[in-house]
């Protein structure tokens, strides 16, 4: 790529999307740093700036290059990613009761979040290349390539990594162009199969995690913990919260757990501390740039981009969705972390190559002049 | 020669709260639990009575009872002369302020989203709605200081408090509405044995300065020997001795009492001359 297609390309990313995005991340390094400021020898917001220097090429190569590169790249990185949940299985190092992650010497690696950003490519390819199949056919197919990495996720086990599937599966089967027939026949099915998942396929602890979000009360010592201490946090915070750095927060005290302040639940810490003005803010952000990947799905050139697009904006929504509704006791807490705010290196990576596939899909709509 | 009797502030004649056991598939009623089943008792003015019993004998039922928070099956509760039990919420209302609660657990029992000067101003906003904004500051700050608070502290959350301060907060919210009774469900008995005494002291120079009434809940019967001016012993949601507190704790005449007595750990440790 010479130098001069380089610059226009640059040219032609979507500056309001790229400023969110930067924007957002700067803004991730403040909130991990406000959540564990109070911590003895705190480095979790230089490591956060360390990993935002490593994932901003990666942006910047994604974003450069033209997106159909995942025609030929989707399903090597999806057999990749599935290598390397099966690699987690024998080698993993459990955290917080879950063997999730690799030890990779240099920091520690995720492969259940690069399993459902392979999972959104390979879509997109599939249901792109093969339209013409039955839908039934596409379907099976799809639920194929589902079931393999959420089962091999399922026994890590990340109930959050396996749930995010089933609303971009969703979506990009409906933009793929399949009948709402279908798609009710699979919700039916599913809600069927949600008392036999929770008696059976769900261990104790997410068993519990299901109860304390309908009733957090019932076991306020201990699966009900986080919930209430978080809506204390946000729910005292008032209009304008209780500031920055300010001193004797759920947060600072220590009632909010000193390992997931920075991750999971960064969105309470800011909440207790920014308040309702500063949380309408960062969701009115969010918002926005959901609406600008919709806004670049729809002026893809292609079907391909389209759902490349769709699918990540669903991906965004999902993890965004989730994870604010956790803190708020509106959804059960599966430990879906912040896009770009959360602390973690294999999640910014991965948020990076979503944006940068976005801004590709933006670059490459039209041909460049 | 003259008699000055005390005056009766509360009578509760005949009281019974009996709850429904539901069982199978239908959630059919199946008996009928018998929480408090014909219990009565008097609280004069100023004076303290206390009601012991073992977990799950019917004391903190009676209480929630009398405040209205569990609905009473049959008997009378009257507040000077008049059955408090038949009211409704309306009509209750006003004779809320004069029957004021005090929770067991300072923890569970404070709203941890709002500051120490909401907690107890929300009590002046419903009762004393004419006060101005400025006036209710000033009597949360005479509040907390009556509890040994610093002024301060209104501005704080409850969990930058500790047990005993959280339930002196407690105290402080009760007293903000000018009752005259107290009843004090095992106020210290989540609190460290050196906050305890804190807390017990407190209530006897609030009693004093106020004149209050206190219908003291425990089951530990060295605080209730304390504080108490007459004690009740309650078993299986009933009455099996009442009396002075000395005489009771001191000659129990009921096997009941005697067991509770003798439950009670003591130090065996030699005397070193």
């Amino acid at each position: 790529m010479n130098t001069l297609l380089l610059i226009q390309k640059f040219r032609a990313l979507n500056k309001t999307l790229l400023l969110l995005m930067l924007a957002l991340s700067v803004f991730g390094v403040y909130a991990i740093y406000s959540a564990t400021y109070w911590h003895e020898n705190s480095t979790f917001w230089i490591s956060q700036i360390r990993w935002l220097f490593i994932c901003l090429p990666v942006f910047f190569v994604v974003s450069f290059n033209d997106y159909r590169w995942v025609r030929y790249g989707a399903i090597p990185l999806y057999l990749l990613s599935v290598m390397l949940l099966i690699l987690v299985f024998f080698i993993g190092i459990k955290v917080s009761g879950a063997r999730s992650w690799l030890n990779l010497g240099f920091g520690s690696f995720q492969p259940s979040q690069l399993a459902i950003f392979a999972g959104v490519l390979i879509f997109a390819v599939f249901l792109n290349e093969y339209h013409g199949l039955h839908p039934t056919l596409r379907i099976l197919v799809c639920l194929g390539l589902t079931a393999v990495p959420c089962a091999l996720i399922l026994i890590q086990p990340y109930l959050g990594g396996t749930l995010v599937w089933i609303p971009v599966l969703f979506v990009m089967l409906y933009l793929a162009g399949i009948q709402k027939r279908y798609l009710l026949a699979m919700g039916l099915m599913g809600l069927m199969a949600l008392p036999i998942m929770y008696f059976f396929g769900m261990k104790e602890y997410q068993q519990k995690r299901i109860t304390s979000f309908l009733d957090p009360a019932s076991d306020a010592k201990d699966s009900g913990w986080n919930i209430l201490q978080s809506l204390n946090a946000i729910g005292s915070a008032g209009l304008w919260g209780k500031g920055f750095k300010a001193p004797n927060t759920l947060n600072a005290l220590g009632y909010i757990p000193k390992t997931i302040s920075h991750t999971d639940f960064v969105f309470t810490v800011f909440g207790e501390q920014h308040g309702f003005v500063g949380t309408s803010i960062l969701i009115a952000t969010f918002a926005i740039m959901l609406l600008l990947g919709l806004y670049i799905a729809s002026q893809s050139r292609d079907p391909l981009g389209r759902l490349l697009a769709t699918g990540i904006v669903i991906l965004l929504f999902t993890h965004i969705f989730m994870n604010i509704g956790m803190t708020v006791a509106i959804t059960p807490i599966t430990g879906l972390p912040l896009p770009l705010v959360s602390y973690g290196g294999t999640f910014l990576l991965i948020m990076m190559a979503c944006f940068g596939i976005l801004q590709s899909i933006w670059i490459h709509r039209k041909p460049l002049v | 020669m003259s008699i000055t009797a005390t005056p009766t502030l509360l009578e509760v004649r005949n009281l019974k709260v009996h709850f429904p056991i539901h069982a199978g598939l239908l959630r059919r009623q199946t008996g009928v639990f018998k929480a408090v089943d014909g219990v009565s008792f008097q609280v004069d003015a100023g004076k303290t009575v206390g009601l012991v019993g073992e977990s799950g004998s019917g004391k903190t039922t009676i209480g929630r009872t009398l405040v209205k928070l569990i609905p009473a099956t049959s008997g009378e509760a009257l507040w000077k002369g008049r059955d408090i039990l038949p009211l409704d919420e309306r009509t209750f209302r006003p004779l809320r302020r004069r029957i004021q609660y005090i929770f067991q657990d300072p923890f569970g029992s404070l709203n941890p989203r709002m500051t120490v000067g909401a907690i107890i101003g929300e009590a002046l906003e419903i009762h004393f709605p004419e006060l101005s904004s400025t006036e209710k500051e000033g009597r949360v700050t005479t509040l907390l200081q009556r509890v040994g608070l610093r002024q301060d502290m209104m501005r704080r959350y409850p969990h930058e408090f500790s047990g005993g301060q959280r339930q002196r907060i407690g105290i402080a919210r009760a007293l903000a509405v000018e009752p005259e009774l107290l009843i004090c469900d095992e106020p210290v008995s989540a609190l460290d044995v050196s906050v305890q005494a804190q807390i017990v002291n407190l209530l006897q120079d609030l009693q004093e300065e106020l004149g209050l009434a206190l219908l003291f809940i425990a089951h530990d019967l060295a605080v209730v020997e304390h504080i108490s001016d007459s004690v009740l012993v309650l078993h299986h949601g009933k009455i099996v001795e009442s009396g002075p507190a000395h005489e009771v704790l001191e000659n129990p005449r009921d096997s009941y009492t005697r067991d509770l007595l003798a439950a009670v750990p003591k130090l065996d440790l030699p005397l070193i001359s």
